[in-house]
């Protein structure tokens, strides 16, 4: 493999959009080109959106939503992880979990809307018999002025999330000899895991948790389902201020840009003096050698509130997808009175090109960015650009709230005269997706047993013949999950889809996003159905094509084959 | 057929693990390599091998049969390498593992009949469709032999090749590595910590044995590997 070509592939997919991007913020916030023309540096764009009401508040429930929102997924998870370990593995809840993780932004966002909206089906369980209420309440939720029902729909959709990088990484700590050893010096369980696995833990997750927090703050398709209105989250401002731009209003936005960006920063540093405050009342407490029973029923309750949620979400989920099979469905009954086919049939226009250019970007995007992944991780090996340099401008996109980054994008790309096309769609999600693709193989991808790679070189092998023949088919589950996941993380994207395609590519979530704030639920239900199909057949997919043994490409032949790459 | 290394040095950062080391293996000797943990023994086989991890700088010259290889990629060296853990891959089955170390050139008739000749030289037979997770520490050790040997190496390099196996397969195993690398008349350098390895090499190929201690290689006789040996012991 040619390692200027990877590395030049890389730095055109990857390193260029991030550096047009950083100058896609910075030239017009500083005023250096306005209406199109070349100037002077100012500040008049910061003077301008400092100048904007309700920007204080805006910036205050971002970042409040945002730190709430991870504060209560990290507590959740470690007390659900302790319970799960206590009473051994939890398959149900294992499954309900990677059910919502699979799940997309959006479908969570409208299912906790359709939770918590006043004729919801919570309302419809608890009415009348417990509210009284025989028509729907007046009062003011999701869109809560206290970003509640943003909270719930981001922890809701990052539980899951930290559940899973949790389990990983007990599974990394072996526990149980710490745990005996902790017990059999008087602690119990619950202070034992606390004190000790915990701790473990949270090392190994900290930069999920950035992950996030990161993406809480920024959070564009929860918030504009969920949060509050007047005045709105700092990002939904900024889409606000998007789609009503102009030419002259450019530096503001750019400048709107940069600041969640510092927001988002902002929160990093709240959440490293929470750290540092967590830390010392630690160590104030583990040398004390006080033995508290009090620890056990705090843990075990709040992992039962855990337990509760995955439950609810999954519930509403399944609710709303049940709604596109009924007709009438009048308050307060829980259950709908008739049921009906009429919202498929009178939809199917509408499903079928969302959900085929879903399919199109979704399995091109899979398939570049774990290709890409696997060049580029190939490359780390024997190569420092990649080692470096490659991860950590994979980790920008992550740790960049969606909104700012697109915005930085989409003046690169009309400059380039690319918005609005297929390919610059496919590009934007490429962007995203790539990350996933890396973190899902990079571990396993260098846990690969260097000594058996050396064995196969030392056999004749060139290097092109080892990743095909040794490291790939060793990696082939790994290969699969990765390619599932950057399939759902492109089929659930909705700015990037909408910045780069300029609103002319109609995708699941695009038409789920639309219809969110006014349309029809029944039809909100139909189109969540189709997009939890497409998880549920990836995943299906990932675990059943690598048991295919293609036995053509076994040893004998790929000599033969790998001869000829030598 | 023989290998000689020239002026080889290995350092890790600041930090040096062999400094010019000149050493000459003979064909259808067991040259022994003993040393520390830590000494740098298994990195300068990488070295020699060509599968430096890229972190370790080496220089100096690796002639086989007189042509110099160290430029060349593992690939091209022609040097076998077997590790104390058989290493088969995991995804291939027994007569795989063997298929991917013959030469392409070996057209398609002649390569099961190979393979087999090979599982019976290593009295293995009846082994080939069976996954490799199912045989035991010796049969797999052959096995890994044989796929090295296939490969028709002009030199032989043994990294610890008997240390995870019980005492009596150890024994027969390894009489069974050096008469074959013996018979092919290959340069084999064998780096271990057990003393026995170096006897039975020395008293079947007459090969010599060294020590690498403080970056430099150093032949060791055999008060000096009484010593050693005494050391063990205690």
């Amino acid at each position: 493999m040619n390692k200027t070509a990877t590395q030049l592939i890389f730095i055109s997919v990857f390193v260029l959009p991030m550096l047009a991007a950083a100058g896609g913020m910075l030239i017009p916030a500083f005023g250096i080109i306005t209406l199109g023309q070349w100037q002077a540096p100012s500040l008049s764009a910061w003077i301008n959106l400092t100048d904007t009401p309700g920007l204080g508040q805006s910036s205050l429930l971002s970042i409040s939503s945002g730190l709430v929102a991870t504060i209560i997924s990290v507590v959740l998870s470690q007390a659900f992880v302790a319970r799960r370990y206590s009473k051994g593995s939890s398959k149900g809840f294992d499954s309900l979990s990677r059910f919502l993780l699979a799940a997309p932004h959006v479908s969570v966002a409208v299912a906790t809307a359709f939770l918590l909206a006043p004729s919801g089906w919570l309302v419809r369980l608890l009415s009348p018999w417990m509210t009284g209420w025989e028509r729907p309440a007046d009062y003011l939720l999701p869109n809560d002025p206290w970003a509640g029902a943003l909270i719930l729909g981001i922890v809701m959709k990052e539980l899951p999330f930290m559940l899973v990088v949790s389990v990983a990484a007990i599974n990394q700590i072996k526990p149980k000899p710490l745990l005996d050893t902790c017990q059999s010096l008087g602690y119990s369980f619950a202070q034992s895991w606390l004190f000790i696995i915990v701790p473990g833990i949270y090392k190994r997750i900290r930069l999920p948790i950035f992950i996030v927090l990161a993406f809480s703050v920024g959070a564009v398709e929860q918030a504009l389902v969920l949060g509050p209105t007047q005045p709105p989250t700092f990002s939904i401002k900024l889409m606000q201020w998007f789609s009503d731009a102009n030419l002259s209003s450019q530096g503001t936005l750019a400048a709107g840009s940069l600041s969640l960006i510092l927001l988002t920063f902002l929160s990093f540093i709240v959440w490293r003096l929470l750290e540092i405050v967590i830390t010392w009342l630690y160590k104030m407490r583990v040398s004390r050698g006080q033995r508290q029973l009090f620890w056990a029923p705090v843990l075990w309750s709040i992992s039962y509130i855990a337990g509760l949620l995955i439950i609810i979400a999954v519930v509403s989920v399944a609710m709303l997808s049940v709604l596109s099979f009924t007709q009438g469905w009048r308050f307060p009954t829980f259950l709908p009175e008739h049921w009906s086919f009429a919202v498929w049939d009178s939809n199917i226009v509408l499903l079928l090109p969302a959900l085929s250019q879903t399919l199109l970007l979704g399995v091109t995007a899979a398939i570049l960015s774990v290709s890409l992944a696997l060049v580029c991780l190939e490359m780390g090996q024997s190569d420092r650009f990649f080692e470096v340099y490659g991860k950590w401008w994979l980790f920008i996109p992550l740790f960049t709230p969606q909104v700012s980054l697109l915005f930085g994008l989409s003046l690169g790309w009309t400059l380039m005269r690319m918005d609005g096309m297929w390919l610059t769609v496919l590009w934007s999600h490429l962007i995203f997706c790539l990350p996933y693709a890396w973190l899902m193989l990079g571990d396993s991808f260098n846990a690969i047993d260097s000594r058996l790679i050396a064995s196969a070189r030392t056999l004749g092998a060139s290097q092109m013949k080892t990743f095909f023949v040794i490291k790939v088919p060793l990696l082939k589950q790994q290969i699969a999950n990765a390619l599932a996941l950057s399939f759902l993380v492109s089929a659930s994207l909705y700015l990037p889809t909408l910045f780069a395609g300029g609103g002319r590519f109609s995708t699941l979530t695009i038409e789920t996003m639309a219809l969110a704030g006014s349309g029809d639920r029944r039809v909100l239900g139909a189109l969540t159905l189709v997009q939890l199909m497409l998880p549920f057949i990836a995943l299906l997919l990932a675990k059943w094509l690598p048991r295919i043994r293609l036995s053509h490409l076994r040893a004998n032949e790929s000599a033969d084959t790998a001869g000829a790459m030598n | 057929m023989s290998m000689k290394l020239e002026q080889i040095s290995l350092s890790v950062g600041s930090q040096t693990l062999i400094e010019n080391v000149e050493l000459f293996i003979e064909a259808g000797k067991v040259t022994s390599l003993m040393g520390a943990s830590g000494s740098g023994k298994s990195t300068l086989l990488s070295y020699i091998s060509g599968t430096l991890n890229h972190k370790i700088a080496g220089s100096g010259r690796i002639l086989v049969n007189g042509q110099e290889v160290q430029d060349l990629p593992a690939e091209r060296r022609k040097i076998g390498l077997l590790f104390q853990d058989a290493l088969l891959f995991p995804h291939l089955n027994v007569g795989e593992n063997l298929g991917f170390g013959l030469s392409s050139a070996v057209e398609k008739p002649h390569r099961r009949k190979k393979i087999q000749e090979a599982l019976e030289r290593a009295q293995l037979t009846g082994i080939y469709d069976k996954n490799p997770v199912t045989l035991s520490g010796g049969e797999r050790s052959r096995v890994a032999l044989m796929r090295t040997l296939l490969a028709e190496p002009d030199a032989l390099l043994l990294d610890e090749p008997f240390s995870r196996l019980d005492e009596q397969i150890k024994q027969s195993f390894r009489e069974f590595v050096f008469e074959t690398a013996m018979e092919k008349n290959i340069p084999v350098l064998m780096v271990t910590h057990d003393i026995q390895d170096t006897q039975v090499a020395q008293s079947m190929s007459g090969g010599p044995v060294f020590m690498l201690e403080q970056q430099q290689i150093k032949p060791l006789g055999n008060d000096d590997m009484t010593q050693t040996n005494t050391r063990r012991v205690q």
